[in-house]
């Protein structure tokens, strides 16, 4: 009696412990069962916007002006802080931000930019000084609009590419020479009120794997006010870490 | 009897009665038994093997039939008696007829909590158990993760 009680313990024991794994996927359509596959998809969370960028910079209308740029010392360095993701598929982003963007250029020649009679020009010095340097300094606030692609490659990479439009916010500008002096000395003079349009966009476009991408954007319309300075527009070339 | 005995018997038929499935002893098992086999029924059981680690539902059982009033009358009335002293979450009705209701079961000596939810739309009975660790204000967010799910039988593919 006692071995047949005991029996029944260790028979209910098993039951229960087995009665938990037991239980497994299964499907049946129409009384029938199938094998079946599955995977787990998840929306992208997160997108590759952030981070800093390097482009070589390059202006549009220059040859018009009869200036040259010095491109191995004309770049942008653009810094995106935030970014706001809303996942729209199972590949597909679209993205929002916020980020920084500092642009600079280098001219050859003895010409600088400066206001004349309320409009911006390219002129020489009034002293008739050559120049060690002139420049063009412009700081924007960025505000992307962009859809991003993404796609697992592989176990572990992620192949993305996305593009769109970023928003320009002028923050800051100048131009600033460094005239000879005639005492074998630098004289730096820098010229405000550029007449540089307070907003404006550009066309972007990055891809690339994981944290590591390749970033190019152009600028379709002057980043001067109509009439106002030369017909002048940005596009640049370069990498971004993510 | 020995009084060691007698403690040995009692923690060998303990986890029969904890574990024999809460699920076992529902009415609602009985409509999933009866109509999860005919024709035109889909029924798809998942558990750990394809849900861990993705969402808190240890458990999924979804019955998906041709509308009956037959069937509903008999779902329906399943439901209200698993239900006992649960709780309703949601009910919309229709013509005095529930369309759609999710429930959750009065909390058993167990950790995990058990929904059941019925849908009759469109010509087609749905009723799905759900069991896991979280309470009723986050069952929808695990059924948002299900939507993640893909799931392909017989060259079709199933969303949840």
């Amino acid at each position: 009696m006692k071995k047949v009680l005991f029996l029944i313990g260790i028979l209910s024991l098993a039951t229960a412990v087995l009665a938990q794994e037991e239980e497994k996927s299964n499907i049946l359509f129409d009384g029938s069962s199938y094998n079946f596959l599955f995977s787990w998809k998840k929306k992208p969370a997160e997108s590759h916007w952030t981070g800093l960028t390097f482009a070589f910079s390059g202006l549009n209308g220059l040859d018009k002006e009869n200036v040259d740029l010095r491109l191995n010392r004309s770049y942008s360095i653009d810094l995106n802080l935030i970014d706001y993701n809303v996942p729209l598929h199972y590949h597909w982003l679209f993205v929002t931000g916020l980020g920084f963007d500092w642009s600079r250029y280098h001219f050859k020649g003895d010409v600088g930019l400066q206001d004349f009679n309320g409009t911006s020009r390219f002129l020489p010095d009034s002293e008739g000084r050559s120049y060690r340097d002139s420049k063009l300094l412009v700081y924007y606030a960025t505000i992307p609009l962009i859809l991003e692609y993404q796609k697992k490659v592989g176990k572990r990479k992620t192949f993305f590419i996305n593009g769109g439009v970023e928003g320009l916010i002028n923050l800051y500008s100048k131009s600033q020479v460094e005239a000879r002096t005639s005492r074998n000395g630098i004289e730096k003079i820098a010229y405000k009120d550029l007449n540089i349009l307070p907003v404006n966009f550009r066309l972007v476009l990055r891809t690339g794997f994981d944290d590591f991408g390749i970033f190019g954007y152009y600028q379709p319309y002057s980043m001067f006010q109509k009439g106002k300075g030369p017909e002048l527009s940005s596009f640049g070339i370069g990498i971004a870490l993510h | 009897m020995n009084p060691l005995k007698k403690i040995f018997f009692l923690i060998a038929f303990l986890p029969a009665y904890l574990f024999a499935g809460a699920q076992n002893d529902l009415n609602i098992e009985t409509i999933f038994q009866n109509h999860g086999k005919q024709k035109g029924a889909i029924l798809i059981e998942l558990a750990k093997d394809v849900l861990g680690g993705h969402t808190q539902i240890s458990r999924y059982k979804s019955l998906i039939l041709p509308s009956d009033t037959g069937v509903i009358k008999a779902t329906t009335n399943a439901i209200r008696q698993d239900l006992k002293n649960g709780k309703v979450l949601m009910e919309n009705k229709k013509d005095g007829k529930i369309e759609t209701g999710y429930y959750c079961l009065e909390k058993q000596d167990s950790p995990d909590y058990e929904y059941i939810l019925f849908t009759d739309k469109s010509r087609k009975i749905t009723l799905i158990y759900l069991r896991g660790k979280f309470p009723p204000d986050q069952l929808e967010s695990e059924l948002n993760k299900l939507k993640d799910l893909f799931i392909k039988v017989n060259n079709k593919h199933i969303k949840l």
